[in-house]
């Protein structure tokens, strides 16, 4: 329940290692890398890695003659060398006249979709368009939108036809006689046609030659590739290259151990050094909290500088949804599919967890299965009661619930607003903490009233004289109110609001009636608590009315009965459940706004 | 008021997609045309708009074309959001592209080229052919004044292209045609505006388009006066006949009295509250940072569907046209303080 120290860690290299701290930076496994863009600045004079990748353009020529040879590349686990710029160049020019195809990447550009409308096409049979004297052919694509105005080139010097097509382009292949070719090509180059060359030879046997070396260079290029596709994370500055980022506080040593075999000096610095960098976030839970890291990612992690709300929301999400769904049964199950399912999900974690205090609440609502008289007999010898410790379908129980879950409700609140306020004086936030309505003014405007409420209802004092009222409510009224100005004034500010003192304490009324009213309006949505618990026993009821109408059937009535109220019963809660968690809770004490920490991998830059 | 909220918040959200500095710097590290493609097709909110281009062979142009359909598709995206007052903003958005294409419809009938016929049909925007007032189709298939008054029968656009009519196909003057046109465009938004008549909207909505033009004519007298030595009484031709935040009498004392930078000085008074900060790199920078600041405070600041749907299209304007700076700049070679100093974000 809390959240990892991070250290800053920037590795500097000179242009001769970059590659390989690159290489060693990905395969660590421990680095949240951070944009050079974020790094730079003209203060440092730093650049982005301008390296240009000619290792995807060698990728592009070898998937270009690939599919024009109809040839599947093999990627092998490593390449037998490392291949100079020229050294391929030379391999390539050697491919471009063995085989006769002009196979560079800047002017032929082959994708799978290209393959499969070459394919289409060969069915019209290359040798046969190659050996026309007088009709030129043309192939390639175009885009949806220019494929549309083909049609209104009514002087019909060329004609078409479609091979294939995707939402954006149509692949096509065009027919003009040569006396129009020019014209034609121009048409269509207007219309951003690319063409793409049709084949014109078998060349199996040529490939038995050379298929070794080509997949060894595919197999370089694509390393390299992968590399030079993670340069946006190494930054220039002054002749050194830097890959920095936030590694684990505790892993900094071993981190460091990766780049041993180069030249690299290191700057570790705490995460508050480097205060334009956003720090990411990894929160460290124990077993029965970690699955509940699904829920708040959902809403946002937390960040770095704040705390970890994981446990609280862990404790407070099992007991309510234990509550609303008590059934000692039931529970089991949902704690057994938890159990089994663990390891394919979080959320298998988070049933687990709540199965259990369904299980708790199960046993004192004494249900099972929607039995409700199967454990009279140990509630009796256990709690000394005459039928049952606490009888949910009993008339008398209705209000007990229903005014249980509004007490639940006003102590989260209360909770929640003092959470709130520790938390905003850690950040220094003062105005917050002191005259918000989840700072001291709303807990002692909200406690004043559920004491008042307590004390009369159920002791029968009456609180409610004039130095309680002015304490508790008028003056965190009048907090509520002016908080912008009294916030100012503790926070050295400028006292006078920025939009003078009339249109502020127009809105701030007007804001006031909203504060008041959320108050009510949150403690009421607990009601759902004690609503949902008679809707559980309700539904039950059900079940169990349907297994005595249905005879010797009943027991599959039974099973399929309690099947159906655990899927759509605990759906319906879970989601209730939740709400109260990010709505009623959240909003009054946690902001998010964190980042997930997110090691660096060779699919960072994909 | 449900459908505002609704159009807000989603314009809002596809708002804060939008290129952060970063992004910017980050594309104007490229070198080529492609790299840039490259990157806003993997790295940025285009992806979908750009998915499937082949980066290394993508023509400027097509580029440029695709992104102007992407906030196009944005646009009709948002509407969906919004009731039916808020439908009359896609066609003055098409309007634009009406009057581009009458023009090059001219000029095609003026020198009967067929390469101009064919940059013509190319350059149609069959994305947006269901807005247009006229069958946008049938303008390659024009060859005379007559064709084209046909073309534009019962359209906004009849009457004024009537009046070029001409034999002598070398009488005909374009930038006139284009001046009357705009103010059409002009007028055509306005009298869209007038049925908010009444709203509170109207005002604001009136204030951004006016300002538009009101920004567009202070570029000119600082222009004219600084750069060309312009004679009032020429200045006064230019000038759309549009105020917002200056007085009628104010623009005249300006276009009268007052050099290129007291011209500047008052706008920056006038215009105090989008000023502030603003560093002046060049006129038509320091005019379009102003109209993006009042978007972009309108875009913050208000509910109204018809508000957020405005400012959103002309926020999403100009980072089209910064794109297109940008692609423009590395094509051309031009160095990356060059093109930055053009951006506006």
């Amino acid at each position: 329940m809390a959240i990892v120290k991070m250290k800053y860690v920037s590795a500097a290299t000179s242009e001769d290692h970059v590659e390989e701290m690159v290489l060693d930076g990905i395969h660590s496994g421990m680095l949240h890398a951070v944009h050079a863009a974020d790094i730079i600045n003209e203060d440092n004079n730093g650049h982005l890695l301008n390296d240009e990748n000619p290792y995807s353009g060698y990728l592009q020529t070898l998937q270009n003659f690939a599919h024009s040879v109809n040839y599947t590349l093999q990627c092998k686990e490593s390449p037998s060398k490392h291949y100079t710029n020229e050294e391929m160049d030379a391999f390539f020019n050697e491919l471009d006249t063995t085989f006769g195809l002009e196979t560079d990447a800047s002017t032929v550009l082959l994708t799978p979709d290209d393959e499969q409308a070459l394919s289409a096409l060969s069915e019209c049979g290359f040798e046969r368009m190659h050996a026309c004297q007088y009709l030129t052919f043309g192939f390639g694509r175009l885009p949806r939108e220019s494929f549309k105005k083909l049609s209104m080139y009514k002087d019909e010097i060329f004609v078409h036809h479609h091979v294939h097509e995707t939402p954006q382009y149509v692949w096509m292949l065009y027919v003009t006689s040569d006396s129009y070719v020019d014209k034609v090509r121009k048409i269509f180059k207007d219309l951003y046609f690319e063409p793409i060359d049709i084949p014109m030879i078998d060349v199996k046997k040529q490939l038995e030659k050379y298929h070794e070396k080509i997949d060894d260079i595919y197999t370089f290029c694509c390393e390299e590739n992968s590399i030079h596709e993670l340069y946006p994370y190494v930054a220039e500055i002054n002749e050194q290259y830097l890959l920095s980022g936030f590694v684990k506080a505790e892993d900094v040593d071993k981190y460091k151990e990766i780049f041993a075999n180069i030249p690299v000096t290191f700057e570790v610095k705490e995460p508050e050094e480097v205060s334009n960098l956003e720090c990411p976030t990894l929160l460290k839970n124990n077993w029965f909290t970690r699955p509940f890291e699904l829920f708040l990612g959902m809403y946002g992690v937390p960040k770095y500088t704040d705390f970890d709300p994981t446990g609280f929301m862990a404790v407070t999400y099992c007991l309510l949804f234990g509550i609303m769904f008590g059934d000692l049964g039931q529970g089991l199950g949902l704690f057994l599919i938890g159990l089994i399912f663990e390891k394919k999900g979080q959320l298998f974690g988070i049933i687990n967890r709540c199965g259990i205090t369904s299980m708790i609440f199960g046993f004192l609502f004494g249900s099972v299965f929607g039995y409700e008289n199967l454990l009279n007999p140990i509630h009796q010898s256990l709690f000394g009661v005459r039928e049952k410790l606490f009888d949910v379908m009993a008339n008398s129980s209705t209000m007990v619930l229903l005014i249980g879950a509004i007490c639940i409700g006003a102590v989260l609140i209360l909770i929640t607003q003092c959470m709130n306020i520790v938390n905003r004086f850690k950040h220094k936030q003062l105005g917050e903490a002191l005259f918000s309505q989840n700072g001291i003014a709303g807990l002692v405007f909200y406690g004043g009233i559920v004491f008042a409420a307590v004390a009369t209802m159920l002791l029968g004092w009456n609180v409610l004289n004039i130095v309680y009222i002015v304490v508790f409510f008028v003056l965190p009224v009048i907090c509520f109110v002016m908080k912008e100005p009294l916030s100012n004034a503790v926070e050295h500010k400028t006292v006078k609001p920025a939009e003078g003192w009339g249109g502020y304490i127009t809105q701030s009324i007007f804001e006031l009636v909203d504060v008041l009213l959320t108050f009510v309006t949150n403690s009421m949505s607990y009601l759902r608590v004690g609503g949902f618990v008679l809707s559980h026993a309700g539904m039950m009821l059900v079940v169990m009315t349907l297994v005595e109408m249905t005879g010797h059937a009943g027991i599959a009535v039974l099973i399929f009965g309690n099947i159906f109220v655990m899927v759509l019963e605990g759906l319906i809660v879970g989601i209730q459940t939740l709400r109260l968690e990010y709505y009623e809770m959240f909003s009054r004490y946690y902001d998010a706004g964190g980042t997930q920490f997110n090691v660096l991998s060779a699919d960072s830059a994909e | 008021m449900s459908s505002d909220l609704a159009l807000a918040v989603k314009a809002r959200a596809m708002f804060g997609n939008r290129l952060s500095a970063s992004e910017y710097e980050t594309l104007l590290q490229k070198k080529t045309v492609s790299e840039a493609a490259s990157y806003l097709k993997n790295e940025t909110y285009f992806s979908t708009t750009l998915s499937g281009i082949n980066e290394k062979a993508i023509h400027r142009e097509q580029l440029e074309s695709l992104l102007r359909m992407d906030i196009f598709h944005r646009l009709e995206k948002l509407e969906r959001f919004g009731g039916d007052d808020d439908q009359g903003f896609i066609y003055a958005f098409v309007m634009r592209s009406e009057i581009r294409m009458i023009l090059s419809c001219v000029r095609y009938i003026a020198t009967n080229d067929e390469e101009i016929r064919s940059s013509l049909i190319a350059s149609l925007p069959i994305f947006a052919e269901k807005y247009f007032s006229f069958n946008l189709k049938r303008l390659p298939d024009v060859t005379s004044f007559s064709d084209l008054l046909d073309v534009l029968k019962n359209t906004p656009y009849e009457k004024i292209v009537y009046r070029y009519q001409t034999q002598n196909m070398e009488e005909i003057d374009y930038i006139a045609l284009e001046h009357d046109l705009e103010l059409e465009l002009y007028s055509d938004t306005m009298r869209f505006l007038a049925k908010y008549k009444g709203k509170e909207t109207s005002e604001v909505l009136n204030q951004i388009i006016m300002s538009k033009a009101e920004l567009i004519n202070l570029s000119a007298i600082y222009r004219l006066k600084k750069y060309f030595h312009t004679p009032a009484a020429r200045i006064q031709d230019f000038m759309l006949p549009y105020n917002c935040f200056f007085k009628q009498h104010e623009l005249e004392d300006m276009i009268q009295n007052c050099d290129a930078q007291d011209v500047l000085d008052r706008v920056a008074k006038r215009y105090h509250r989008y000023t502030r900060d603003l560093r002046f790199t060049s006129i038509e920078q320091y005019m379009q940072m102003i109209q993006f600041n009042m978007n972009h405070h309108v875009m913050e600041y208000y509910q109204d569907s018809s508000l957020v749907l405005l400012s959103y299209l002309l926020l999403g304007e100009t980072e089209i046209q910064n794109l297109i700076n940008i692609i423009e700049g590395i094509r051309y070679q031009i160095a990356p303080d060059r093109i930055r100093a053009l951006l506006v974000y």
